[in-house]
């Protein structure tokens, strides 16, 4: 876990490019198949700037596989933060392509960010049973393998998922998880 | 001596400033120059940014002090509870006030100018603005205006390369709520020069430059930025307020779901913005 400093303003560009750099360090120098969870001080201001610089831009580069099997997360985002950085991605033209994990308050994980209804299902559905297969999921959902696989896979590239495969007799097969 | 009567628009919608502008602006004597305030009844924080903005005009032209004259006493008990009288000297010399507002440190309704010169000016302002308008707006609202000041705010160090930029801040009792007016205001580059630095090729009018800075433009060598003034739009819009932005010679206003633009105002250098957002008032 990484803490942001003692302040609880979080304003400007320029600060979110420092923080950023530092971030991305921090990033770098996990382990794969690591998480990064940053934690925020209760009540913070965060303004659109410093999110954009620091969050959606490290989100949207974890994405692109910049930093391999690595995670991020943040944690005591206030309900107003979460807002701001949901209006970021919408004016940044990224909903559906970027979504920011954060400590959830019924569950392990949320998603900030808009994502399709049938993937936020899925996201849900892998916490509640910790370990989730293509074939499962089409079960419990009544959908295709195909269908099930394509959401899995597609949570894992947004590395709101990890996953371990085996080799069976069907083949390659993935199971997905949350993050520790 | 050069004496320039203000018209009553210091509290008008903001295109009625124009009125003031082109008066001053049209000024090229070297000599003292006053202000005749009589028909100035009110002003609002924009009134405020434009009055400063014109004598550092009329200052520059001059190289003099710009007389303040037939100020009403209540509009300059409130330039001064503003601190525009005591900040203003280099550009501005008020008669003196026959009264004294009480002065405390945690003023509920407004927020005194403020230059923005670096970063800490700018979360002294949000510290300050908190602590003052947390007494007024709920918890979402005050949300809203600090990052509407954070954004405007960073932009006049980071962008106007003018020191002498500056924020104030008012709230009026609006039943059953508030509203808030944000206004700051510079007198450096203006957003085409801002912007044509990215876009050196490119001859963009005054109009077209704001335009651009609303769609995402940013003048950041690194390519990330333009997102500010959206965010200050979405959030005034969203409360029913409104954004009103002035570079150079032209103007962009957003209320509602109308944009009313205009290319045809007096040459004044740098950027003025004023903001409105409502909110209820706090339980």
């Amino acid at each position: 876990m990484t803490s942001l400093g003692s302040g609880k303003i979080f304003i400007t560009r320029e600060q979110g490019e420092i923080a950023y750099a530092m971030v991305r360090g921090r990033l770098q120098e996990l382990p794969e198949g690591e998480l990064l969870l940053l934690d925020f001080p209760e009540k913070q201001l965060m303004d659109a700037s410093f999110a954009d610089e620091l969050l959606v831009r490290l989100t949207a580069e974890l994405n692109e596989d910049a930093f391999g099997r690595r995670g991020l997360g943040v944690r005591r985002l206030t309900q107003d933060t979460e807002l701001n950085i949901r209006a970021v991605i919408e004016l940044r033209r990224l909903d559906r392509k970027i979504a920011i994990l954060a400590i959830g308050d019924e569950t392990p994980w949320k998603i900030i960010g808009r994502l399709e209804a049938n993937l936020l299902d899925a996201f849900e559905l892998v916490q509640r049973h910790k370990v989730m297969t293509a074939p499962r999921l089409a079960d419990i959902l009544s959908v295709a393998i195909n269908s099930a696989s394509n959401r899995l896979k597609r949570l894992y590239d947004l590395h709101l998922l990890q996953r371990s495969y085996k080799v069976s007799e069907q083949g390659l097969e993935y199971s997905y998880f949350p993050w520790a | 001596m050069v004496t320039l009567v203000i018209p009553n628009v210091l509290a008008s919608p903001e295109n009625e400033l124009e009125r003031l502008y082109r008066a001053v602006m049209a000024q090229e004597e070297d000599g003292l120059y006053c202000l005749d305030m009589r028909y100035v009844s009110f002003i609002h924080p924009v009134g405020v940014v434009a009055l400063i903005g014109a004598a550092r005009f009329l200052s520059k032209i001059s190289g003099q002090t710009v007389r303040v004259i037939n100020v009403r006493p209540d509009v300059l008990l409130y330039l001064s509870r503003m601190d525009c009288v005591s900040n203003c000297r280099e550009w501005l010399s008020f008669p003196q006030a026959t009264d004294d507002w009480a002065r405390s440190t945690y003023t509920p309704n407004l927020l005194e100018l403020t230059f923005v010169r670096d970063h800490r000016d700018v979360v002294t302002v949000i510290e300050r603005a908190e602590r003052i308008f947390a007494r007024w707006l709920q918890s979402g609202d005050v949300y809203t205006l600090l990052q509407i000041l954070s954004e405007l705010c960073a932009n006049i160090y980071q962008h106007s390369g003018d020191v002498n930029g500056c924020v104030l801040i008012q709230k009026y009792d609006a039943p059953p709520g508030v509203v808030v007016r944000v206004a700051v205001g510079d007198s450096g580059y203006g957003v085409r020069t801002t912007l044509s630095r990215r876009c050196p090729d490119e001859a963009l009018s005054p109009l077209d430059s704001l335009a651009r800075a609303f769609e995402g433009y940013t003048a950041r060598p690194s390519g990330r930025g333009g997102l500010g003034l959206r965010r200050v739009r979405g959030l005034a819009i969203g409360t029913g307020g409104h954004v009103w932005i002035r570079s150079e010679s032209a103007s962009l206003l957003f209320s509602g779901d109308a944009r009313v633009s205009r290319n045809d105002l007096e040459q004044v250098p740098g950027t003025q913005v004023s903001v409105s957002f409502r909110g209820p008032m706090r339980n």
